[in-house]
């Protein structure tokens, strides 16, 4: 045997799994061969050092993780039996089932509360003609047609004569036409010149219908549509915004009748003020902040305030700030920041 | 008869009747049978993974896995072996994850970096050899188990199943899945390189 063979056969020898007879030959090539033998020499000090390695114990409280983690049952069987405890206690099978639904919905659909009311935007864009032919056309059927008609195709820009007549509409900015409320109908905005200066982001225009086709966010409508048990007929649609026309309208002559009559460009400016007051109020009672407020004061002026709102109170907010009439909300409500606010530019305007 | 076979043997009976019991309903077997190889269970996942969290864990998934599946154990062989075959299988899983390849590099630095670190006191049984070892031996220890897993995947494991488990080439080639004539020659290779890597330490 060489010394090629007996290296190779070495680690079984210190092993003690060769043969008899292999093993016998090792031994008689290891006593005439000096460097054959230091190797087996180091082979075996290296053996006795890998067999003292200290062992490694598993920690005391280690079967009882084990037995933690076997009879640790999912997150969702965990939840299904405490609604199921609760419910034995309480209440029928059916609340506890939509007490359940009612939360994982509600948790689902909070963050985009704020984009929810321009759907019913959306729908009003599509032409009369098809929403009426569609008889009870139910939300789940005619959504991506209404969110993919909600892309705008190219305007063309307006004629002279046009925007002239867009700017004196939204100067005469009745609270049925504003965008501010989130369920007032764009469509009519648009159909009567929608407001917005270029570049401007509008509640309730284009941009904000472009982001309304995420999927998340008809997954959520749909959510809620199934949560509220209804169907989204378009006609019931319909019929909830001329209510709502009819509402704002009211709001409106009552907000007229409520700020006193003024005339002449010193008075409308102290009316604008007198707003702009309300409004900044109206920030401050929603927690957000006045970002920046300007007004030159001169007549056919606006005043603009720029303020930051928490999202979660825009609703609210929009509410209240739509029965101070004359208001345009311009910035881009659907698209909050991390931190939770939304920036949003109020212009007050009046017609001089 | 010797009385290593007959240890084994009845070694072999006892784990046998923990499986019947279990298989029987008896919750109290499972229980026994985890105190019984918790110990070889975390060292192997120690010595192949490196890191005690690493080892915790995959010791806690082992078990798991050999509690939901112990009803398909045929007695075609040893338990231990079984076990052997669930625990490598698991730290093999556990290696191929992207999640541990990141981490490695930092738990060894944590673990072994320093001069002197190694082992917590709390992981060393008071029976082994060299308890309350020197800040000189833990730090060698430490080099040791650097160098392990310094090796590749093939050879660490046999590596610890041969020269720190003490298995036999017959249970290593069950355990690992390879031939018995695979399994000796990785063992021959795996020590060459191991030595080579641990060159004036030994």
């Amino acid at each position: 045997m060489n010394c090629s063979e007996t290296k190779e056969l070495l680690s079984q020898y210190v092993d003690d799994v060769l043969d008899q007879k292999t093993a016998l030959r090792v031994e008689e090539h290891c006593r005439t061969c000096a460097a054959c033998a230091e190797e087996l020499q180091s082979l075996q000090g290296y053996m006795r050092r890998m067999r003292s390695l200290q062992q490694v114990r598993a920690p005391a409280d280690f079967t009882e993780k084990v037995r933690a983690r076997i009879y640790r049952k999912p997150f969702y069987r965990r939840l299904f039996e405490a609604l199921v405890q609760q419910a034995s206690r309480k209440a029928a099978w059916e609340v506890v089932g939509v007490a359940a639904a009612a939360v994982i919905v509600m948790v689902i659909v909070y963050p985009f509360q704020q984009h929810t009311p321009q759907r019913a935007d959306t729908k009003r864009m599509r032409p009369e003609a098809e929403v009426s032919t569609g008889g009870e056309e139910t939300y789940e059927q005619d959504q991506t047609a209404s969110f993919r008609e909600a892309v705008p195709a190219p305007r063309a820009p307006l004629p002279a004569p046009a925007r002239e007549k867009r700017s004196a509409v939204k100067a005469l900015g009745t609270a049925a036409k504003k965008d501010f409320s989130p369920p007032v109908p764009a469509v009519s905005g648009r159909g009567a010149g929608a407001p917005g200066a270029p570049g401007e982001t509008v509640f309730g225009t284009e941009k904000n219908e472009k982001q309304i086709s995420s999927p998340v966010l008809e997954l959520v409508l749909h959510l809620k549509a199934k949560a509220a048990g209804t169907s989204y007929s378009v006609r019931r649609e319909a019929a909830r915004d001329r209510k709502m026309m009819t509402r704002k309208k009211t709001d409106a002559a009552e907000q007229q009748s409520r700020v006193p009559a003024l005339s002449g460009s010193a008075e409308k400016s102290d009316r604008r003020q007198h707003v702009a007051d309300q409004v900044k109020a109206l920030v401050a009672e929603a927690a957000g902040t006045v970002v920046s407020d300007k007004y030159d004061g001169g007549p056919g002026q606006p005043y603009a305030i720029d303020a930051e709102i928490p999202a979660s109170r825009y609703g609210a907010f929009a509410e209240k700030a739509r029965t101070l009439g004359d208001l345009q909300v311009t910035g881009d409500p659907p698209a909050f920041n991390r931190s939770g606010t939304m920036t949003i530019r109020i212009t007050i305007l009046l017609a001089d | 008869m010797s009385d290593a076979n007959e240890r084994q043997d009845q070694d072999v009976r006892e784990d046998e009747k923990l499986v019947r019991d279990f298989l029987s309903g008896n919750s109290r077997a499972f229980d026994l049978l985890v105190v019984k190889y918790k110990d070889t269970v975390f060292n192997l996942c120690y010595r192949y993974l490196g890191s005690l969290e690493d080892a915790d864990d995959g010791a806690q998934e082992t078990f798991v896995k050999i509690y939901r599946s112990l009803r398909t154990f045929r007695f075609e062989s040893r338990l231990s072996t079984w076990i052997y075959r669930i625990a490598l299988n698991t730290c093999r899983n556990r290696t191929s994850s992207k999640e541990y390849r990141q981490r490695a590099s930092s738990v060894r630095l944590d673990v072994h970096g320093e001069k002197g670190a190694g082992m917590p006191v709390d992981y060393i049984p008071s029976g082994s050899p060299n308890p309350g070892d020197s800040a000189e031996h833990r730090e060698e220890e430490a080099l040791i188990q650097e160098a392990i897993d310094s090796l590749a995947r093939e050879h660490r494991e046999v590596v610890v199943l041969r020269d720190i488990e003490g298995r036999s080439y017959e249970e290593i080639s069950h355990i690992t899945g390879h031939a018995l004539g695979t399994v000796k020659s990785k063992i021959a290779r795996a020590r060459q390189q191991l030595r080579k890597k641990l060159e004036g330490l030994l």
